[in-house]
């Protein structure tokens, strides 16, 4: 019946509704390819997020898997008439808040932006030279710590809007604020961060 | 040129990245860029960052991949008899309620008859027949509130957090996440 309606769907729909359809079909099965396919597919940006929005990689770790799971057990709730990356986020994200909640006062200011947090090591891909291996990572760490200066919001919707490339109103959805604030907190941290790198490594 | 002027672009430049701007405001941008090195500079600042923050990146590890597939799969499959346990206990409540609905006129009979023949008062056969008809409900019921009950304390802590994950971390080994032995 499901996979019938699925099909209905599907054929009535833009590429790229058929996508967040045929993602929500699957997630109504529980259907474990489809979920393996998702892992694949999202887990540098998934990974990346949580590691950002915590600023520890074990934590991040923990998150990543827990994320996964409640996919899988809230699969339900998604009903594909949205891009699936902003539903997924902002699972993370609730995650990440019954982490603060439990773990107060390390992320207490996890949400008003208070935090400085640590930022995990960020690693470069690929297999540049040794030269440009020390140049790279020299600027990534430098990088690293200018964004892990600033207020955990800000740094959440940098995140998102330049890495994640999520529409604002997708922003606004996934950290639950108006979108006004969500600019806001754009326009402020990238100045932020702007002003922390200069001055930085050529 | 004035400074008004200057953090006008500035702001533009900024909005054009964060939000987009118009045709107008554009046209604008690259007619004043072209004639102020201030400016330039700030927009070669911003867009150096832009890259930055695009540049940062945090590969997973591949065993925590894996690892998240298998728990995801067993978790799947979990739900899958849960839902499979489900759907019989509500088929045999439904076909329950039916044949003690089609039986009920029978039954009221069969208790009518025992009463007279051993002389209770009315209330008494038909209290009787009320509990006959009320106990499996019931039973049904309380099985039906316990298994809730039972499944809404595994979609807690315990089932994204499971008793080895807890072991494995006690235990102090390396990772917590579950091994073959124990899926």
């Amino acid at each position: 019946m499901s996979t019938a309606i699925c099909w209905f769907v599907n054929s009535v729909a833009s590429p790229m509704e058929q996508e967040a359809q045929a993602i929500a079909c699957g997630l109504r099965r529980r259907d474990p390819e489809v979920l393996d396919a998702l892992i694949e597919r999202y887990q540098y940006r998934l990974y990346r997020y949580l590691a950002c929005l915590t600023g520890s990689r074990e934590t991040a770790e923990d998150l990543f898997q827990e994320t996964w799971l409640r996919v899988l057990e809230r699969g339900r709730q998604y009903d594909g008439k949205s891009r699936f990356e902003p539903w997924l986020f902002s699972i993370a994200r609730h995650l990440v808040i019954d982490l603060q909640r439990r773990r107060q006062p390390r992320y207490a200011d996890l949400l008003d932006g208070r935090e400085e947090a640590e930022l995990p090591e960020l690693e470069a891909q690929g297999q540049p030279s040794a030269l440009e291996l020390v140049a790279r990572r020299e600027e990534h760490e430098w990088v690293s710590a200018a964004l892990g200066r600033l207020p955990t919001s800000y740094r959440e919707a940098l995140m998102l809007r330049f890495q994640e490339d999520l529409a604002l109103e997708e922003i606004a959805a996934v950290v639950d604020a108006p979108l006004s604030t969500v600019k806001s907190r754009l326009y402020r941290g990238l100045e932020a961060m702007r002003q922390l790198l200069e001055g930085g490594p050529a | 040129m004035s400074e008004h002027l200057h953090k006008h672009t500035r702001q533009l430049l900024a909005a054009a990245r964060v939000e987009g701007i118009s045709d107008a405001e554009q046209a604008w941008l690259e007619t004043h860029m072209q004639e102020c090195v201030q400016c330039g500079e700030y927009a070669s600042s911003l867009e150096r960052t832009i890259r930055g923050v695009r540049s940062l990146a945090a590969p997973p590890d591949p065993a925590l991949v894996e690892t998240t597939r298998r728990r995801v799969h067993f978790r799947a499959r979990e739900l899958r008899e849960h839902e499979a346990r489900t759907r019989a206990l509500w088929l045999s409540c439904a076909l329950s309620w039916i044949l003690g609905a089609f039986s009920a006129p029978l039954l009221w009979r069969g208790f009518e008859w025992i009463g007279h023949r051993i002389a209770l008062p009315d209330l008494v056969w038909q209290t009787g027949f009320l509990l006959w008809w009320f106990v499996p409900a019931a039973v049904v019921g309380a099985v039906f509130v316990g298994h809730r009950a039972h499944t809404s304390s595994e979609n807690g802590y315990a089932a994204v957090w499971p008793r080895w994950a807890s072991e494995n971390k006690r235990e102090g080994r390396v990772s917590a996440w579950p091994t073959s032995s124990d899926l």
